[in-house]
């Protein structure tokens, strides 16, 4: 996910938080002790502040936050709203509403943003004493706990403690409490895995927390390996101790409340912990809470559910339940019944499955004997000392693998993606719904379509069968009418899928605004860049592969493009020079160009270079137009910087560029004029995950080309082949097109074919038209090439296979690696 | 850039932001025994560390920052004990 995707979103959210906010503001001047509203407004207000703080955007954040914590400190009951309050509250979201509008429009806010944020931002601290510190209600995890939490008295401290830290390094911190007659504070933070994308950086909260003795930051489950690792999800603990006051503590952490948890450790807490047995749990917060939660899910699930929320109300209650019985230190074995239970619900349609299983762990209790649940929770066992692990560590670790991710819960979660935001988000008023969906569901939804494509693609097989083996005219005629039918749907629903996987092209054009700031300033060159057409939209897959080419292209246009601001005055230009990066769409392909107004390309450079470099002999050089010398910065080992700057020039640039854009079923080129710059055109297409094929038969078996790279098929008479210079050609409206013969070239049995005829397939790789000699040619296909495996990984002669409606699988040829093979110099 | 690659290192410098740990991510996957210099690093969004912690790339630069310095450091040398607390 993107940034720029994400400030859509977040701009699509603040206009219905804030008109929630302002009708709420305004049932709250009739009445200010409508407490639902206030709540619902102070949500609102919270939400705005947490999404804003995503963006680097600080005037918005800022502005946010002191609304929240005015509205806090109402709803705290330590103030109460008064009119002028309102009215400075209602012209803060005034101004944020300017905001967004501005940021919609130019994605960043008004220059003056800042003044007049910390104007309104001051009017609305004042009630609270112009503190921002004395504006917040410290953070409970549990309301029970609120009273109780007095310094000194020996709470039992958290096992986790010696499962993070080890019995070492705690036995240290144990003396030390002896000698300093002091208590500490153990903070443990488990921020969701989806926190990056609500603006959460948990890292910098334990950076600002004060005088810590010690922490740890460990995954919550061995790491996976790195094709799975998604960095956008965070599987972090934070385990830390501290000599911050608990209010500190509570400020520090007031929005994650849910994440954290922090409890008072003494001298006494820590050796009972190390030495004795432990006290009974039976009283811990956490466990009376979870205990609670249990029984509210068993209310929920005898309430009687709509039928459409089946779904996401037992998923959802199939999570806290895994989540309570964790803290009631039951984690849910392998098998998982939670999960069973869940899936047994949802087959039945009923809850009854889910129900018993909660009524169940309920009758029986939290585990009250022996050191669990809440102990257990997610610390690792790495990090306890080799020396330092206690039988109860020990346990723990045993344990440790059956543990479910309490967090995680993904399959629950997966199944309603509404259900999957979290905090007030979900609490917002109707407006326009957005559905988050994993990637990966689309991705199997291309899959599936893929398959009915390919299935579809059989029905005409049948229909041919059944009029030419069972004599079943109007059968065949049926299921071919029926193919058209289904081929419609199969096609619509193609686009569909395909629509859902398109991206605009501003989510890789976002990060070059920054890029071009950052080196034009390193290299010394001013340098203005202009966005074009950032609407346009491609394929999610396009879209994330363009990004590496775009930001060497740009990197290459700064650096070897642009002129130093005196040499730009010199040519007579302005000194600033202008990058245009401009997307357009066309009917077939995304074009995107990459311009600038430069010193230009100078192909007697590029010679001179190409020379030196041995890419080409003098006479192949001579040969070459100018336009073709240019092209040669894309070859492999190509690089004319005159030095090996940070930016650009280590040789693997161009050449780079144009591999990947080749990959991905695309081309580029570059056009420029020597002292006015230099344009470089990425053609790039729609999408990569359905291709048409023409389908050929060589040597008795039958291959696939790409049907992009077919310009016409045509049979010739063999006495029309001659021969020039060894090399069999055909002359097809006066062009000379040079013939591969593809039964030698890739080692196939000769069939007897029609010794009169030649069918030649004619294909045009890299601007120029080879013909390519096959045995007879066949119709098109769509079909899902996938990339060729195990033995034949290695294959440089086929770029994948593809199934065919018929059960039979087609090697698609990859015509340029066969024409490498076939002969160089073509 | 807060991140860029310089003969096989993986420089972080300034804010290290949320949407560089994808980039970090990337280099630390396709550069074979990846190395990080934390040394002009002043903040890591906790994407990127994660992502420094999941792959364990070698610590060449150490960070001058002092948060990183004193509690991120120690966690990426590799096998290092723990730091002990000080006053």
């Amino acid at each position: 996910m993107n940034l720029d995707t994400l400030l859509d979103q977040f701009l699509a959210e603040a206009g219905d938080l804030l008109d929630l906010v302002d009708t709420g503001l305004l049932a709250l001047e009739r009445d200010p002790g409508d407490r639902p509203v206030l709540d619902e407004v102070f949500r609102a207000a919270h939400t705005l502040k947490g999404s804003s703080g995503l963006f680097d955007l600080p005037a918005l954040t800022r502005l946010n936050h002191a609304a929240e914590d005015l509205l806090d400190a109402v709803r705290g009951g330590r103030i109460s709203l008064t009119a002028p309050m309102i009215d400075d509250l209602l012209a803060a979201f005034d101004l944020v509403r300017a905001w967004i509008a501005e940021l919609a429009r130019t994605r960043t806010l008004p220059l003056e943003a800042a003044q007049d944020g910390a104007a309104l931002g001051v009017r609305l601290r004042a009630p609270l004493g112009g503190d921002p510190v004395a504006a917040t209600v410290p953070g409970q995890r549990f309301p029970s706990e609120a009273s109780s939490g007095s310094r000194g008295t020996a709470a039992p401290v958290p096992g986790w403690l010696l499962a993070v830290f080890g019995a070492e390094r705690v036995g240290q911190l144990r003396d030390w409490l002896v000698h300093a007659r002091t208590t500490a504070r153990v903070l443990r933070l488990e921020p969701v895995e989806g926190c990056f994308f609500s603006g959460d950086d948990p890292l910098h909260l334990i950076a600002r927390t004060p005088a810590v003795e010690a922490l740890d930051i460990s995954p919550r489950a061995p790491w996976p390996g790195p094709e799975e690792f998604d960095e956008y999800r965070c599987l972090l603990v934070f385990t830390l101790v501290t000599r911050a006051t608990r209010s500190e503590l509570d400020h520090l952490y007031r929005y994650v409340p849910d994440e954290v948890e922090i409890a008072e450790v003494d001298a006494d807490g820590l050796s009972a912990l190390l030495d004795g047995p432990r006290p009974p749990a039976g009283d811990d917060p956490a466990r009376v809470a979870a205990g609670a939660l249990l029984a509210a899910q068993l209310q929920v699930l005898r309430a009687d559910i709509p039928a459409d929320q089946v779904g996401a109300r037992l998923s959802s209650v199939a999570a806290v339940t895994r989540s309570a019985l964790a803290a009631w230190g039951r984690p849910v074995g392998d098998p998982d019944e939670v999960a069973s239970a869940l899936a047994e619900s949802l087959h039945l349609g009923s809850p009854d499955p889910l129900t018993q299983l909660v009524e169940r762990e309920l009758a029986a209790g939290p585990e009250g004997a022996g050191p669990g649940g809440a102990e257990a929770e997610g610390a690792e066992p790495e990090v306890a000392g080799p020396d330092g692990v206690e039988p109860e560590g020990g346990a723990f670790v045993e344990r440790r693998g059956e543990r479910p991710d309490r967090r995680t819960g993904q399959p629950d979660l997966r199944a309603d993606p509404v259900e999957r935001r979290r905090g007030p988000a979900d609490r917002r008023g109707p407006g326009a719904r957005m559905l988050k969906v994993e990637q990966a569901t689309v991705d199997r939804l291309l899959d599936l379509v893929g398959q009915l494509v390919v299935a579809k693609n059989g029905l005409p097989f049948l229909a041919a069968a059944a009029e030419q083996e069972w004599n079943a005219r109007p059968l065949g005629r049926r299921i071919k009418d029926q193919y058209g039918v289904v081929n419609r749907i199969s096609e619509e629903l193609q686009t569909a899928v395909m629509d859902v996987r398109m991206l605009p092209l501003s989510t890789v054009f976002a990060r070059f605004p920054r890029l071009v700031r950052d080196l034009s300033r390193s290299l010394g060159k001013q340098v203005e860049l202009v966005l074009e057409g950032e609407d346009t939209a491609a394929d999610k897959d396009i879209i994330e592969m363009l990004g590496d080419p775009l930001v060497h292209l740009i990197r290459n246009a700064l650096d070897h493009g642009v002129e130093a601001p005196a040499v730009r005055v010199a040519a007579g230009k302005p000194a600033g020079a202008t990058v245009r990066l401009r997307a357009a769409q066309e009917p077939d392909a995304v074009v995107i160009d990459v311009v600038d107004d430069g010193r230009g390309v100078d192909p007697a450079t590029i010679r001179a270079v190409a020379y030196q470099r041995g890419l080409l002999t003098e006479e192949e050089l001579a040969a070459l137009s100018d336009e073709e010398a240019v092209d040669l910065i894309f070859r492999p080992g190509f690089s004319t910087a005159e030095r090996i700057s940070d930016v650009s020039g280590r040789g693997v640039g161009m050449d780079a560029v144009r591999a990947s854009v080749v990959a991905a079923g695309g081309s580029v080129r570059i056009v420029s004029t020597p002292g006015q710059g230099s344009r470089v055109r990425l053609r790039m297409p729609l999408s990569m995950a359905i291709s048409q094929v023409m389908i050929v038969t060589v040597g008795r078996q039958r291959f696939g080309v790409p049907v992009d790279l077919v310009i016409e098929t045509v049979r010739v008479p063999t006495e029309r082949v001659v021969q020039v210079e060894h090399q069999p050609v055909i002359v097809l409206r006066d062009t000379v097109v040079p013939l591969i013969d593809l039964v030698g070239t890739l080692q196939l049995p000769i069939a007897d074919a029609d010794p009169q005829v030649v069918s030649v397939l004619v294909t045009r790789v890299d601007g120029a038209e080879i013909g390519l000699v096959v045995d007879a040619f066949h119709e098109g296909a769509e079909v899902i090439v996938k990339p060729m495996e195990g033995l034949l990984a290695g294959s440089r002669s086929f770029c994948g296979t593809a199934l065919m409606g018929d059960g039979s699988v087609l090697l698609v040829l990859d015509v340029k690696e066969v024409l490498a093979g076939a002969g160089d110099g073509l | 850039m807060p991140v860029t690659v310089s003969s096989g290192v993986v420089l972080l410098t300034g804010v290290v932001r949320v949407d560089d740990a994808e980039p970090l991510t990337r280099h630390l996957r396709e550069i074979p025994h990846p190395k990080v210099s934390l040394t002009g690093c002043s903040h890591l969004h906790t994407a990127a560390l994660q992502a420094l912690l999941a792959a364990r790339p070698v610590v060449v630069g150490a960070p001058t920052e002092p948060f990183l310095a004193r509690w991120i450091a120690p966690l990426l040398s590799p096998r290092a004990d723990a730091p002990e607390e000080g006053r």
